[in-house]
C-alpha cells in the first residue's frame, strides 16, 4: 500500500517533466531500469516486447493482444508511457514507436552494453577503513530517527544539520526558525508513512530546491537511481560521479543514505535506505519462514529494534475493545504513537494504551486524517492479526461455499477482502472523523424567482442530468448548482427560454 | 442518516487488479549435443546469449522477481542457478571474460553462474541412451518452485522449456507425473521448441496454460523471448496468449505406434492397442484376457435377416417387392 | 496408530471437551521445537503404507451411501457428525476423480428408513459436489436401513460393464438398522453381483458391518474401519481413494482373465466462425471433440458418447492413473552419523544439518528423553534415500514426490551412460 503512494508521488513528479528532460534522463541505463520498474506490469510487458523489435508497432496490433476485460490495464498503461515519453505516436496516432534513447540505454542494462557508469564504479583498492553491514544499518537508522524525533519534539543530543532543516522547512514538514521549530499538519501526515515513502518525500522535496540553486535536476535522478542499484556492502568511488552528484552526496549524508568516513574521503558506501529505494514493497513472508527466522535470531539483542526492521514485522495488537498493545522499545515508535493514543503503562518490551475518542480527535486537529491512522496500523500490525485476519476470511469464503451464499448483487471482489484491523475499530475511527465535519461547504450560485413551475422544472431536471445540482427546493422554487456547472445552465436556460419568446 | 454513508466508508484505495506480486521464472536447457548439432541455423552459444538477456529482462521487471536455471542433459540433469555453493564469482570483478563487468550487478552475479556452471556441465556431457532427463530437470525444477512458495508468501512461477529434441527422447509416464504437478501448482510451462515439434510438450503447454511455438528462426530468439514467453502470470488471464488449437491428444498404439482413435484399454495395465491381440494376452503386462470378452469383441456387425411379412390379398402391390437382403457377416 | 489417539488415549467420542491449546505443550526451555520434530515424524509415517505395486482395477463405479439418521447429530465431532461427514465427502469426490479420472460416483443417503438417491451415477465431479452442499439443508432423521440402501446400490451397479469395478462405500455412524426384509440375503446377491462393500463406522463397530464386508471382499475384513478422531476418519475415507487391488481369490472366482476395454480417443475440434449443438447437452459450444465412431460433439471428457455409448477419453485421462500401477518406492532414511556425503537437498537445494559425532548425539538423545520423556527420538539426519539412485532428499521432497509428483527426481536426473567419452567444447 505505502509502495503504491510513493510510486504515485515520483510518478507524478516524472510525468510533469518536460519531455527533452525525459530524452537526458533516459541516457543513463540506471534511470531507465528503475523507471521501467515504476509502470504498471502491462506497460513493462509492451516495452519489453518492442525493446528487441526495430520496427514501430501499430496500435491495432496492441489491441489484439488483449482480452476485452484487460482493454482498462490497457489504456491506463498506454496513457502511463506516454506521459513518461517513453512512446511517441507517428502517423496519426496509428503507429507507436519506443524512443530510440530509451531503447539504447534500456539494451545496454539488459545486455551489459556501455553504460557510462550509471552502476556505479566499485573502488578497486582496499579500504584501510573497512565497515560492515551492521554498522552501515545502525548508522543510517540513527541518521534517519534523528531526523523523525526532531520533528517529534523529543529531547535529542545532537540535532540534524542545517540542511535538513531547511528541507524540512521547504517541504512544509515544520515551520519557525531555527531553534524554534514547530510540526505542522503536513509533519504529522509524513510521520505516519513508512520509510520508503518519506525518504522519497524528502528527496522530491529536495530535486524542487536543487532547482532552484541551479542544480541539475537530471544529474540529481540519474544520482537518486543509481544508488537504488547499488550493492549493499559495497564500496563505491567518486570518480564516476560529477560535480553536482558529488554536492550531493554531503547532503545524502545528512539523512543516512550514504556513509563516508570524512567528507573528504575518496570512496562512499551506500546504506539500506539507498539500495531499497527502488524496491516494491517486500515480499511477506510466510509465517514458517518468519519463525525460521525468529528461531535463528534469539540471540540478537532486543534491545536494538532498528526502524528499519520495525517497519517490516509489525509489533502493534489491536482489540475489539480498542485497547492497544505495543512490542516495541523504539521511543520514535512510542513517539507516533502518542500522536492518537492514550499510552497509559509502560513495560519493559511493551507499551499499552487505548483509542480514546479524545486521542483521536487530538490527532484529527493536528490534521492527521483517519485514513492515515489506519494505514499506519495496519502497516505495523503484529503478524499475528494478519494471520487472524486471514483465518477469519477463509472461514468465511468456506461458509459462503458450502451453503452457496453469493455476496449482495452489486458487490465487487471487495466484499471479501483481508481485514487486520477489527472492523469495529476501523469504523468508529471513521466516524470520529466525520464528526469533525459536521458542516460541508460548497461554493456556487443559487437559482430562485422563476417566473413559474414549468421553467424551475425544466431547469431543474436539466441540472440534475448534467450532475451539478446540489439542492433544490420544489416549494420554494429555488435550487443550487456548482460553480462549475453555472455557464452550462445559464446557456440552456437562454436557449430554451429564448425559443419560447 | 443517509449522509453517513460517506466517502470516507468507500474504498478510497484503487486497488489493482493486476498487481506486482513477485514472480519466479524457471528456465530448462536442453543440452544434448546431438540435437544442437542437428539444428544449423544456431549454436548452443548463440541461445544461451539470448537466454542471459531474457533472465535480466525478467529480473528487470520488478526487485523481489526470482530466477532459477537448470540444464537437462543425456545422462543428467542439475541446476545451474542457484547453487548452494554460490561461489562468489562476483568477487572476481576484473578476471571474468564471460560477462561484461559493467553489466548491473545483479545481472552480472546470474548470468556469470549460469554461464561457469554450463560451461562445466557441458564438459562433463557423455553420450546417452535413448531416453532424455528433461522429465528430471522439470520436476527438480518444480521441488524448487515449491520450496521457494513456501518462504515467500503468494509468488507465482512459470516454467520455460528451451527443447531441442523430439518425442522420442521424453520418457512419456514422468513428463506426465509433472504435468499434473504442475497443473496441482497452478504453474505454467512454456516451451520454445528449437527441433522437431513434439506432441508431449504441446500436451504440456495446453494442459497448464502454456505458450507453445515453434521457432522457425532461431536468429531471433531473443524477439520470442522478449514477447510470447515474456506474459507474466499475473498478466495471463488479460492476455490473449499465441495457443494451438490443434494439439493432437490422440493417443498411439504401445504395440505398433500407429496413432489411435479407437482402441483398446487392457484392464490391468492400462496399456492402449490398436486392435484385439492374436492371443488374448497383453502384449505389455502378460495378463489373460477373458475368453468371453474377447469373442464379444472380435464378432463384427450382423445385418439380421427381415422376416417377410404376409401382405394382404386385396392389396395389389404397385411396386416390386423390395429385394431382401443378403445376410453379411464379417469374419 | 498411537499418535492418533486422542489426548485421553481412546475414542474421540469418549473424550470430554477438547481444548485446542492443550494439544500444544512446550517444553521447560519454552521452545516448541519438539512438537515441530514430532509432526515432521507424523507426516513421514503416512507414505510408508504398502506400495507394492498390485494389480489394481482402474476403472470404477462406485456408490457413496451417507447415513443421515438421528445419529449423525451428535456433536463429539466437530461441529456435528453429520457436517463434518459432508464436507470430508466433498473433498473425497475431489480427491477421487483427480486419481480416477475414467471412474464414475453416486450418492445415496439413508434417512428415516429409507434409502434415497441424492445424485446420479456419472463422471462429472461438480454435479455431485452440488448435491452434496444440498445436502447440508437436511436435518438427521429417524433410522438407517442398510438393506434399502444396498438394494438401490445395486440397483444402480446393475447395468455396470463388466470390466469396471462395482463398489459401495457406506458411512455408517449408528448401532442399529432397521430393514424390511432379510439383510443376509440382500447380502448373498451382492456376493453374486460381484459387489464389493466398504464400511467407516463411526460410532462402534457393528457385527452386520463386519459381516458384510468380509463376506463381499473374500474374506478380508480389514475394509471395515471405525474412526478414532476426526484425523482418522478422513484418512481412512482417503484410503478409499486408491483403487482396490484385485486379490488372488476374486480372481480364481471370477471369471479366468481380465477385460480388455473398447474406448475411443477423440480428437479436438475447435471452431471460431460459428457454434454448433454438443450432443451431451443440446447446447450450442465453440469448439469440443468428436467422437471417432459416431461424429458427434461431445463437450467434455471423459464421457460415454451419448449416440453411440463408447467410452471416450484422452490419453492423459489414463496417464492420471498411471502412477498407481508403477507406485514411486518409498525412501529410506539415512541413519544418524557423524559424516554425511551430502550436504544438500538433491530437489530443492536446501541445506542439510550437519553430522553429529557419537558423543555429541548420546548427549542430545539424553536431552530429549529428560526433557520431553519420549522413547523414540526424534534426533534424526533429515535425509532420505532413494533405493534406487542412491540420491538424499528432504523431508519436504519427499512429500512433495509422494504426494504431487510421483517420480524419483534421481532416478529421472541421472543416466547411466554405456561409454563416456566427453565431446570437445568446439563441436557445440
Amino acid at each position: 500500500m505505502s509502495s503504491a503512494q510513493f510510486k504515485s508521488n515520483v510518478n507524478e513528479y516524472l510525468e510533469g517533466l518536460p519531455e527533452t528532460v525525459h530524452s537526458r534522463l533516459y541516457r543513463s541505463p540506471a534511470t531507465c531500469l528503475a523507471i521501467y520498474r515504476l509502470i504498471p506490469p502491462m506497460a513493462k510487458f509492451y516495452i519489453m516486447s518492442m525493446v528487441f523489435n526495430e520496427k514501430p508497432v501499430l496500435l491495432r496490433d496492441l489491441d489484439k493482444w488483449i482480452k476485452p476485460h484487460g482493454r482498462r490495464h490497457q489504456v491506463e498503461s498506454l496513457k502511463r508511457i506516454r506521459a513518461l515519453h517513453i512512446v511517441k505516436d507517428e502517423h496519426n496516432g496509428l503507429v507507436l514507436s519506443l524512443n530510440p534513447i530509451f531503447r539504447t540505454s534500456f539494451r545496454n542494462a539488459l545486455t551489459g552494453g556501455e553504460t557510462n557508469n550509471a552502476f556505479g564504479v566499485a573502488c578497486d583498492t582496499e579500504d584501510n577503513h573497512q565497515v560492515d553491514l551492521p554498522f552501515l544499518d545502525t548508522y543510517a537508522a540513527n541518521k534517519w530517527e534523528t531526523i523523525l524525533h526532531y520533528m517529534v519534539g523529543t529531547e535529542l543530543n545532537e540535532l540534524p544539520s542545517d540542511g535538513v532543516l531547511q528541507l524540512l522547512k521547504h517541504a512544509g514538514l515544520m515551520e519557525g526558525r531555527a531553534g524554534a521549530m514547530s510540526i505542522t499538519k503536513e509533519g504529522f501526515q509524513f510521520l505516519l508513512q513508512d520509510v520508503n515513502a518519506q525518504i522519497w518525500t524528502l528527496l522530491l522535496q529536495y530535486l524542487r530546491v536543487a532547482e532552484s540553486l541551479q542544480m541539475d535536476p537530471v544529474d540529481v535522478l540519474n544520482f537518486i537511481f543509481m544508488l537504488g542499484s547499488l550493492e549493499l556492502g559495497r564500496d563505491y568511488s567518486l570518480s564516476a560521479l560529477s560535480e553536482t552528484q558529488i554536492k550531493m552526496l554531503e547532503d545524502l549524508r545528512d539523512y543516512g543514505l550514504v556513509y563516508q568516513r570524512k567528507s573528504t574521503s575518496r570512496r562512499f558506501y551506500p546504506t539500506r535506505l539507498a539500495t531499497t529505494l527502488t524496491s516494491e514493497s517486500m515480499a511477506m513472508k510466510t509465517p514458517a519462514a518468519a519463525m525460521k527466522e525468529a528461531l535463528k535470531e534469539e540471540d540478537a539483542e532486543p534491545d536494538k529494534v532498528n526502524i528499519l526492521s520495525s517497519t517490516a514485522d509489525g509489533s502493534v495488537i489491536i482489540e475489539t475493545n480498542f485497547k492497544l498493545y505495543a512490542y516495541t522499545t523504539s521511543p520514535l515508535l512510542i513517539a507516533i504513537l502518542n500522536l492518537f493514543v492514550h499510552l497509559k503503562t509502560r513495560f519493559a518490551n511493551m507499551i499499552c494504551g487505548q483509542l480514546t475518542r479524545e486521542s483521536v480527535r487530538h490527532a484529527l486537529y493536528n490534521g492527521i486524517t483517519a485514513e492515515q491512522i489506519i494505514l499506519f496500523l495496519e502497516n505495523h500490525a503484529h503478524p499475528r492479526m494478519r494471520r487472524l485476519g486471514e483465518e477469519k476470511l477463509n472461514k468465511r469464503l468456506e461458509f459462503d461455499r458450502n451453503n452457496n451464499i453469493k455476496p449482495a448483487a452489486g458487490a465487487a471482489m471487495d466484499e471479501y477482502r483481508l481485514e487486520i484491523l477489527p472492523p469495529t475499530v476501523v469504523d468508529q475511527i471513521k466516524l470520529w472523523q466525520l464528526e469533525m465535519d459536521r458542516i460541508q461547504t460548497w461554493d456556487g450560485y443559487c437559482f430562485s424567482d422563476f417566473s413559474n413551475v414549468q421553467e424551475f422544472e425544466l431547469l431543474n431536471a436539466y441540472a440534475e442530468e448534467i450532475g451539478v445540482l446540489l439542492w433544490s427546493d420544489k416549494n420554494k422554487k429555488k435550487f443550487f448548482i456548482t460553480k462549475e456547472g453555472r455557464q452550462q445552465v445559464v446557456e440552456y436556460a437562454n436557449r430554451k427560454l429564448r425559443k419560447k419568446r | 442518516m443517509d449522509a453517513i454513508a460517506e466517502s470516507v466508508f468507500d474504498n478510497t484505495m484503487p486497488h489493482a487488479a493486476v498487481d506486482d506480486t513477485p514472480s519466479h521464472l524457471s528456465v530448462i536447457l536442453e543440452t544434448s549435443a546431438a540435437g544442437w548439432l542437428a539444428i544449423p541455423q544456431t549454436t548452443l552459444k548463440q541461445v544461451s546469449e539470448a537466454l542471459l538477456v531474457a533472465l535480466n529482462a525478467h529480473l528487470a521487471s520488478n526487485t523481489s522477481n526470482q530466477v532459477s536455471v537448470l540444464a537437462s542433459g543425456v545422462q543428467r540433469s542439475e541446476f545451474l542457478f542457484p547453487t548452494p555453493e554460490d561461489t562468489h564469482a562476483k568477487h572476481h570483478n576484473g578476471t571474468s571474460t564471460l560477462v561484461s563487468s559493467k553489466l548491473y550487478s545483479l545481472f552480472r552475479h546470474v548470468d556469470e553462474e549460469v554461464l561457469h556452471r554450463l560451461d562445466a556441465h557441458i564438459q562433463t556431457e557423455g553420450n546417452g541412451c535413448d531416453k532424455g532427463t528433461l522429465a528430471g530437470g522439470t520436476s527438480m525444477a518444480l521441488a524448487y518452485i515449491r520450496r521457494c512458495q513456501a518462504e515467500t508468501a503468494a509468488l507465482k512461477a512459470r516454467i520455460l522449456i528451451i527443447s531441442i529434441t523430439d518425442d522420442s527422447a521424453i520418457p512419456y509416464i514422468p513428463v506426465m507425473n509433472c504435468i499434473f504437478a504442475a497443473q496441482k501448482m497452478k504453474t505454467s510451462i512454456d516451451v520454445c521448441q528449437l527441433g522437431p515439434a513434439s506432441s508431449f510438450l504441446q500436451q504440456a503447454a495446453d494442459a497448464t496454460g502454456g505458450v507453445y511455438m515453434d521457432v522457425k528462426h532461431p536468429q531471433g530468439l531473443i524477439q520470442y523471448l522478449t514477447t510470447a514467453f515474456f506474459v507474466d502470470t499475473s498478466l495471463r488471464p488479460f492476455m490473449v496468449l499465441p495457443s494451438q488449437n490443434n494439439v493432437d491428444f490422440r493417443a498411439s498404439c504401445f504395440v505398433t505406434g500407429g496413432v489411435v482413435e479407437r482402441g483398446y484399454v487392457c484392464g490391468v495395465c492400462l496399456c492402449i492397442l490398436k486392435d484385439v491381440p492374436q492371443r488374448n494376452f497383453c502384449p505389455v503386462c502378460g495378463s489373460r484376457f477373458d475368453d468371453l470378452v474377447i469373442s464379444k469383441l472380435r464378432r463384427g456387425p450382423v445385418v439380421t435377416r427381415k422376416k417377410k411379412r404376409k401382405t394382404d390379398a386385396l392389396q395389389t402391390p404397385l411396386t416390386p417387392a423390395a429385394e431382401q437382403p443378403e445376410a453379411v457377416t464379417d469374419d | 496408530m498411537e499418535e492418533l489417539k486422542g489426548a485421553n488415549g481412546g475414542y474421540a467420542w469418549e473424550d470430554e471437551y477438547q481444548r485446542s491449546w492443550d494439544i500444544v505443550k512446550e517444553d521447560d526451555g519454552g521452545s516448541l521445537e519438539g512438537i515441530v520434530t514430532s509432526l515432521v515424524e507424523a507426516r513421514k509415517k503416512r507414505f510408508m503404507k504398502n506400495v507394492t505395486p498390485f494389480q489394481r482395477g482402474i476403472i470404477r463405479t462406485m456408490v457413496l451411501v451417507v447415513d443421515l439418521s438421528s445419529s449423525m447429530q451428535e456433536k463429539d465431532l466437530r461441529p456435528n457428525r453429520a457436517s463434518i461427514t459432508i464436507s470430508y465427502a466433498i473433498d473425497f469426490v475431489g480427491e477421487f476423480f483427480d486419481q480416477n479420472p475414467i471412474s464414475q460416483l453416486g450418492i445415496v443417503v439413508m434417512r428415516s428408513g429409507v434409502a434415497t438417491l441424492v445424485s446420479d451415477v456419472s463422471g462429472n465431479p461438480q454435479s455431485h459436489i452440488d448435491n452434496l452442499r444440498a445436502l447440508r439443508k437436511l436435518e438427521p432423521k429417524g433410522d438407517p436401513s442398510l438393506q434399502n440402501a444396498l438394494e438401490m446400490s445395486k440397483g444402480l451397479l446393475l447395468h455396470v460393464a463388466s470390466h469396471c469395478t462395482r463398489e459401495v462405500l457406506i458411512i455408517f455412524g449408528s448401532l442399529l438398522t432397521s430393514d424390511p426384509g432379510d439383510i443376509h440375503k440382500t447380502i448373498l446377491s451382492l456376493v453374486v453381483s460381484k459387489i464389493r462393500v466398504r464400511v467407516i463406522g463411526l460410532t462402534a463397530q457393528v457385527a452386520i458391518c463386519a459381516e458384510m464386508v468380509r463376506k463381499t471382499n473374500f474374506g478380508d475384513s480389514s475394509l471395515y474401519g471405525v474412526i478414532l478422531n476426526e484425523t482418522h476418519y478422513k484418512e481412512l475415507l482417503m484410503n478409499a481413494v486408491t483403487p482396490l487391488a484385485i486379490s488372488n481369490q476374486s480372481l480364481a472366482e471370477t471369471a479366468p482373465g481380465f477385460s480388455l476395454v473398447e474406448m475411443g480417443f477423440p480428437s479436438r475440434i475447435s471452431e471460431t466462425a460459428s457454434p454448433s449443438f454438443c450432443s451431451c447437452h443440446s447446447k450450442l459450444t465453440y469448439g469440443g471433440y468428436v467422437c471417432p465412431q459416431c461424429l458427434s460433439k461431445i463437450c467434455s471428457l471423459p464421457t460415454v458418447c451419448p449416440c453411440c455409448q463408447l467410452m471416450l477419453i484422452l490419453s492423459t485421462h489414463l496417464a492420471r492413473s498411471y502412477h498407481h500401477l508403477f507406485p514411486l518406492k518409498t525412501y529410506v532414511e539415512v541413519p544418524v552419523l557423524t559424516n554425511y556425503d551430502t550436504e544438500f537437498c538433491f530437489g530443492c537445494q536446501i541445506a542439510f544439518p550437519a553430522g553429529v559425532t557419537p558423543l555429541e548425539a548420546q548427549v542430545l538423545k539424553a536431552k530429549e528423553e529428560a526433557q520431553w520423556g519420549m522413547k523414540k527420538h526424534m534426533l534424526t539426519s533429515s535425509r532420505y534415500r532413494c533405493p534406487d539412485c542412491q540420491v538424499s532428499f528432504c523431508i519436504d521432497c519427499d512429500v512433495f514426490s509422494h504426494d504431487v509428483l510421483h517420480n524419483c527426481m534421481g532416478c529421472e536426473s541421472i543416466r547411466e551412460s554405456p561409454s563416456k567419452p566427453t565431446l570437445s567444447v568446439n563441436a557445440i
